[in-house]
C-alpha cells in the first residue's frame, strides 16, 4: 500500500501533538511552562473570537509586507543593474556582500536616533536586512547568466535593452526568487524580534512577549503557533510562485 | 567564378600572455561561390575560430577586408551554429518562440511571427512539437529547433563551427543527412567548420584544408560526388579518393 507524502506528513505532526499531550498530561514538567495541547487551542479560539489576535497579525503581516516590498523595489532593480556591466559587479560585489554579513539588528539603534521609536525605525532595520540580500541574489543572476545566449542575441542585432529583457532577465530569475523566498522568512523573523523590544505596542511579536511576562502560557503558545502558520503560508505563497513563473528549472 | 564570399590578403595577429606577436593569419586569400557548401578542415589551433568569428563580424582583421556579396560583414544577414548549438535555446521559450527569436528581435509582428515560423518548417520538412519546451524535448529536437532558428531569417551565409561534435554517433548520421537536405533545398552559402574528415566530405562541395603555421590554405579539395549523398556513398572508391587526398593534405600542413 502506498501512503501518500501529505498523509504521512500529518502523521509527522501527530506525534508531536501526542508526545506534547504525554508530556504535558504526565505532570514532569509544570502546566505553566507546558500547557496542553487543548488549553492551547482554546486560547486560541478565545483569541481568534475576540479579534485581538486580528488586529496584531493584521500589524504584523503589514510591517512585514511593506518592508518586504520596499527591499524589492529598492534590491531588485538595483541589483540586476548592477550586475548587467560586469565593472559595476567586479566594484559593487563585495560591497553589498559586506553589507548583507551585517546583523541588521546592529543598527537599530542608529535608526532609533534617525526615526526615533516608531515603526519607521522598525521598517529601516528589517528594510537593510533585506534590500542587499536581494540585491546580491540579482546581481549574481544577472552575472551567471548565459553568455553564449547573451552573445547570441548580440549576434542578431539585438539591443541593449532586448538583451536585458529577452535573454538576461530570465536567465537571472531562478536567482532572484532564491533570494525573494530566503528573504521572506527573514523579514517575518526580524519584524517579530523587534516586536518583542521596547518597540513594539502591538503585533504578533509583542503579544508573545507580554502573554510570557503575564505567564499567560497557552495564549503564547497559540500565538507562537499562528506566527509559525503564516511563515509556512509565506514560503508555501513563494514556492507555488516559482513553480509557476519558472517552470523550466531544474530539468 | 563569381566569388560570393571574398577574403583577400587578410592578417590577423594577437599578442599572447608572455607579450610576444603572433600571426594567426598572414595574406590569406579565399573565396567560396553563392550557395556552395565549403568545409575548412585543418589542425587544432589553425585559427578557423577566429576566421569565423572576422566573417561574422565579431573580430576586425588587422589587414586586408572580408566582403560578402560586395559588402562588409556587418551589413550581411549571417547564422552561426557551433558546438552545443541548442545550449543557446532560451529554455523559458517554446519551440515556436524560439525559432521566432530572431523574427522578434527584428521587430516582425507576433501573428507573422508565427506564420514564418510554420511555412519554414514545412518548407524545411522538419516535424517538431512546436508548443513544447527544450525541456521537454528530445536532443534531436532541440537540434531541429536551433537550425531552423538559425534558417528563419534567411541568412545570406550560414556558418557553422563544428555544429556536430558534441552529438552521438547515430544521432550525427540523422543530422548530417538532415543538414544535407536543408541546404539542397534552401542553397544557402554554407561554410563549416569540422574535425571530422567523413562529414567533410560527406556534406561539402569543396574543402579547404588549412595547414597548422602559417595559417594558410594547403589545398583545395574538389567534391564531387554525385548528390543527394547517402550511406551508399561512403562506401564508394571515390568517396575513399577523396577522403584520401584530404588527409594527405591534412598530415602534410600539420608537419609543415
Amino acid at each position: 500500500m502506498k501512503i501518500s507524502s501529505k498523509a504521512l506528513g500529518c502523521v509527522g505532526f501527530l506525534l508531536v501533538l501526542l508526545a506534547w499531550e504525554i508530556i504535558s498530561a504526565s505532570g514532569t514538567v509544570s502546566k505553566l511552562l507546558v500547557p496542553s495541547p487543548l488549553d492551547t487551542l482554546n486560547a486560541m479560539v478565545s483569541l481568534i473570537a475576540n479579534g485581538t489576535i486580528l488586529h496584531d497579525s493584521g500589524v504584523t503581516i503589514e510591517r512585514t509586507l511593506v518592508a518586504f516590498g520596499i527591499a524589492v523595489a529598492v534590491g531588485i532593480p538595483v541589483g540586476l543593474l548592477l550586475g548587467f556591466s560586469s565593472l559595476a559587479y567586479e566594484m559593487f560585489q563585495p560591497l553589498v556582500d559586506f553589507c548583507r554579513s551585517v546583523p541588521s539588528t546592529a543598527l537599530f539603534p542608529l535608526f532609533i536616533l534617525f526615526f526615533g521609536i516608531s515603526d519607521a525605525s522598525l521598517i529601516a532595520v528589517v528594510v537593510f536586512g533585506a534590500v542587499f540580500f536581494l540585491m546580491l541574489n540579482a546581481m549574481y543572476g544577472v552575472h551567471n547568466a548565459s553568455i553564449a545566449r547573451r552573445l547570441f542575441a548580440k549576434t542578431l542585432g539585438a539591443t541593449q535593452l532586448q538583451v536585458f529583457f529577452k535573454v538576461v532577465l530570465p536567465d537571472a530569475l531562478p536567482y532572484v526568487f532564491v533570494g525573494l523566498r530566503q528573504v521572506i522568512s527573514k523579514v517575518l523573523i526580524v519584524v517579530i524580534v523587534l516586536e518583542m523590544t521596547f518597540i513594539g505596542t502591538s503585533g504578533l511579536g509583542y503579544r508573545i512577549y507580554n502573554y510570557s511576562m503575564l505567564y499567560e502560557t497557552p495564549q503564547m503558545y497559540a500565538i507562537i503557533i499562528l506566527v509559525g502558520l503564516l511563515g509556512y503560508v509565506l514560503n508555501l505563497v513563494f514556492i507555488q510562485l516559482e513553480k509557476r513563473t519558472m517552470h523550466w528549472t531544474g530539468k | 567564378m563569381k566569388e560570393y564570399l571574398k577574403v583577400s590578403s587578410l592578417s590577423k595577429s594577437y599578442v599572447s600572455l608572455s607579450g610576444e606577436e603572433k600571426k594567426i593569419f598572414e595574406s590569406l586569400d579565399m573565396g567560396v561561390e553563392k550557395g556552395s557548401f565549403t568545409a575548412i578542415f585543418g589542425p587544432n589551433g589553425s585559427g578557423k575560430t577566429t576566421l569565423f568569428n572576422m566573417i561574422a563580424g565579431l573580430l576586425e582583421p588587422d589587414h586586408g577586408s572580408i566582403e560578402i556579396d560586395g559588402k562588409a560583414p556587418k551589413r550581411i544577414r549571417i547564422s552561426f551554429l557551433f558546438q552545443r548549438f541548442t545550449e543557446t535555446l532560451l529554455p523559458w521559450r517554446s519551440a515556436i518562440d524560439n525559432i521566432a527569436f530572431p523574427l522578434e528581435i527584428a521587430g516582425v509582428p507576433k501573428r507573422e511571427r508565427h506564420q514564418r515560423v510554420r511555412e519554414l518548417l514545412k518548407t524545411l520538412d522538419i516535424d517538431i512539437p512546436l508548443k513544447q519546451y527544450p525541456y521537454q524535448s528530445s536532443g534531436g529536437q532541440n537540434q531541429l529547433t536551433a537550425i531552423a532558428r538559425a534558417l528563419i531569417m534567411e541568412p545570406d551565409i550560414l556558418l557553422l563551427d563544428e555544429p556536430l561534435s558534441a552529438i552521438d554517433y547515430e544521432g550525427r548520421l540523422n543530422m548530417e543527412n538532415k543538414l544535407q537536405e536543408i541546404w539542397s533545398k534552401t542553397k544557402v552559402t554554407t561554410v563549416m567548420i569540422s574535425h571530422d574528415i567523413d562529414e567533410a566530405v560527406y556534406l561539402a562541395d569543396r574543402i579547404l584544408v588549412f595547414g597548422r603555421s602559417p595559417k594558410k590554405i594547403v589545398a583545395d579539395v574538389t567534391v564531387d560526388l554525385p548528390r543527394p549523398r547517402t550511406a551508399r556513398t561512403i562506401k564508394t572508391a571515390k568517396f575513399n579518393r577523396i577522403r584520401g587526398e584530404v588527409l594527405a593534405a591534412f598530415l602534410k600542413g600539420r608537419d609543415q
